[in-house]
């Protein structure tokens, strides 16, 4: 298996300043990843396979990154070290008549032709945070060995949100919001857990989450709640993974990995879609996919890259065709973190990394 | 385009069903579906070799919570051809 860590030398040296210490905790981390092979290439740089560097654009980048493959060979696992103004998102047209102008999406930088919506590599960022420390904690992550999961959806989805909850824990565990709010969320909800889920209402300019009955919009979760939070986080909110111009301060996706045993988020970079009851469909149905995949012991990754594929399979095979919202939901989907953690859920040990 | 008596149906199903939208005028769209070749193709699957018609009524309200953050609710009830309810999707 190939794992490629990519960055662009001179924007992550404006973001962070000196590299040197990203650079040795990114080898040593190449060092630990016996299972892999291996390489850390910066776009704008030259390097041995003698591919063209390029500029800080998505199409050269993504470009630059074919070449690679083929010297190389496939790529299976893609990893993209820094955030927007390093290696930018991909700007999609939105399929949706939303709020959105357009999809912030890192699944071309997956796909090697040119239709985005089904990846054919494993795609993660590990967000810069503009911060040297939080890049490096990223690379240096240690998992408990805690079995228990943590759920929380707004009231009105909550039977929804039992069907993907299921995957993880007891329905009867999923807490709601309300009466859950920020102000009565206990920070020891979060800790000594393998999986965090959360279908709450998001917003782009709060960087809280919303729980929801009737018209009662309360805060659940803030991000003054995550303190020694453990596990994989999953969200379904809306602007989840958003973290344009956004730090650990009011970017709930950077407070959890800025916490040292939490190993991944998976989130949405925009508005996102669910059922309000089952069946599971949009997000609801990518998430459950995801966990599902998890638990049998693949990388979360491997996990969200076939959760992907499956939702495409199961809503052609439900409906003949993909909607508006359906190719919403495989393009805002991406994963922050380490993609070749690994929960092993299935042995005794508990959660673990490779 | 859809029967407006069953437009006015589902009006009344969501306005019961979720209160939130009582009264907003949905936004009517047809679509007309063309076969998502590439994609079957990618995932090896037979490709469909029709059109498919679907309609959406689209509910948006904007709401706010309680520390006056402003949000879209947008809630989405897709129809088939014969007026069936295909699915009801929300913003998250």
């Amino acid at each position: 298996m190939r794992l490629l860590i990519l960055s662009g030398k001179d924007a992550l040296r404006k973001q962070i300043g000196d590299l040197s210490q990203i650079e040795k905790a990114v080898n040593t981390f190449i060092k630990l990843k016996k299972d892999y092979e291996t390489i850390f290439l910066y776009y704008d740089r030259a390097s041995k396979f003698r591919v063209k560097k390029v500029k800080k654009n998505v199409t050269y980048i993504r470009k630059y990154i074919l070449d690679i493959e083929k010297k190389w060979g496939i790529i299976d696992n893609l990893l993209l070290l820094g955030g927007d103004s390093i290696i930018p998102f991909f700007r999609l047209d939105n399929p949706c008549d939303d709020g959105d102008n357009k999809v912030l999406s890192d699944n071309p930088y997956a796909s090697r032709d040119d239709d985005f919506l089904i990846p054919e590599r494993v795609c993660a960022r590990i967000p810069d945070n503009r911060s040297a420390d939080f890049i490096i904690k990223q690379f240096k992550k240690f998992s408990n060995t805690d079995r228990k999961s943590f759920g929380i959806t707004a009231k009105i989805w909550k039977r929804a949100s039992e069907d993907v909850y299921r995957q993880i824990g007891a329905p009867q565990d999923l807490r709601t919001s309300p009466p859950v709010t920020s102000d009565s969320f206990k920070e020891s909800w979060l800790q000594k857990k393998r999986f965090l889920y959360f279908n709450l209402h998001g917003s782009k300019i709060s960087a809280n989450w919303y729980g929801q009955d009737k018209g009662d919009y309360p805060v659940a979760l803030a991000p003054q709640n995550i303190c020694n939070a453990s596990g994989f986080v999953a969200s379904e909110a809306c602007y989840g993974a958003h973290i344009l111009n956004k730090s650990h301060e009011d970017a709930i996706s950077l407070r959890f990995l800025n916490e040292k045993e939490i190993y991944g988020f998976c989130g949405s970079t925009t508005i996102a879609y669910g059922p309000v009851a089952p069946p599971s469909s949009e997000a609801d149905l990518l998430v459950k996919y995801f966990f599902e995949y998890v638990k049998q012991g693949l990388t979360v990754g491997e996990s969200l890259m076939n959760a992907k594929v499956d939702f495409a399979r199961k809503v052609l095979r439900r409906q003949g065709f993909l909607d508006d919202d359906d190719q919403k939901t495989l393009l805002q989907f991406v994963l922050y973190g380490d993609p070749t953690s690994r929960l092993n859920v299935r042995n005794r040990g508990g959660a673990a990394r490779d | 385009m859809i029967d407006p008596q069953r437009i006015a149906e589902i009006k009344r199903k969501i306005s019961r069903e979720f209160p939130e939208f009582k009264d907003i005028e949905p936004k009517i769209t047809e679509k007309k579906i063309r076969p998502q070749d590439s994609i079957f193709k990618k995932l090896s699957l037979g490709r469909p070799k029709q059109f498919v018609t679907i309609f959406r009524l689209k509910f948006k309200k904007k709401v706010e919570t309680v520390d006056h953050t402003e949000i879209e609710r947008i809630l989405i009830v897709s129809l088939d051809e014969q007026g069936e309810i295909i699915k009801i999707t929300e913003s998250r």
